[in-house]
């Protein structure tokens, strides 16, 4: 699965301003929302499904990257957003280290491997040291979405 | 004599999501509690059990079949501690 294919580029924000794992999880929501990728009505509902999500354990899964997720009703297919917070932001890591790339996933219950298949393909992605560092550098979201389809296409092995 | 032989057993996946990130990061607490070398390996990919970014790429689909490695201190202790958790399916013993 590309990377592409289910990141909405109208909606990665790369100028994060959090200091919290709550926020950082509402401003992601928020920007699926904006863009018309999630209904506004189930906003509400997807923040706390991912919150109680983060419950069970962080998906901040080391390295400065965390992939908040949750299985929900109101999505036909898979949708994420990608967003950089440059001054990094406490999300309980599993390593004790501040996350500076977040991947926000939404995907509908019934379709479980999509979503396994999304995480494989960020977490591919993101053992690249490559790729971890030209995200955090991008300033743009144009530079975000050129090196989303760099990844895919396997240019920057 | 080999002091710190390899340790292997094999498991299956019986979760019908696949190994996803919360059974993932318990994988992850009980390898940490061992200073052995533990791999989880699927077909001829490993990873590293200590790394969920490194297990997530091996997209371990519900039925597969995975090998647990381990070399090292305890590394018999930490095969069966992480068998244990796939044979419970990922639930707390007790339940």
């Amino acid at each position: 699965m590309k990377l592409t294919d289910f990141v909405i580029p109208e909606a990665i924000i790369t100028d994060l301003h959090v200091t919290s794992k709550e926020e950082a999880i509402r401003s992601l929501v928020r920007s699926l929302g904006t863009c018309g990728s999630i209904q506004l009505s189930d906003q509400e509902g997807i923040v706390a499904a991912i919150l109680k999500r983060e419950e069970l354990g962080s998906t901040g899964i080391g390295k400065g990257v965390a992939v908040p997720h949750t299985k929900h009703p109101s999505v036909d297919r898979l949708v994420a957003t990608v967003a950089l917070c440059k001054d990094g932001v406490d999300f309980a890591s599993l390593d004790g280290e501040d996350v500076f790339i977040l991947f926000l996933l939404v995907s509908p219950p019934d379709r479980p491997g999509d979503h396994l298949r999304a995480l494989e393909s960020i977490s591919r992605h993101l053992r690249n040291d490559r790729f971890c560092n030209f995200l955090k550098q991008a300033v743009t979201v144009k530079s975000v979405v050129d090196l989303l389809e760099e990844a895919d296409n396997n240019q920057l092995v | 004599m080999d002091r710190n032989p390899v340790v292997t057993r094999k498991v299956t996946v019986n979760l019908k999501d696949g190994l996803h990130l919360h059974p993932i990061s318990q994988i992850v607490q009980v390898a940490r509690q061992y200073a052995c070398e533990i791999r989880i390996c699927k077909d001829d990919r490993s990873a590293d059990a200590r790394s969920p970014l490194d297990m997530l790429t091996l997209g371990v689909e519900f039925g597969s079949v995975l090998r647990l490695e381990a070399s090292g201190d305890q590394a018999a202790d930490a095969v069966a501690a992480l068998e244990s958790l796939f044979q419970n399916n990922f639930l707390p013993a007790q339940s």
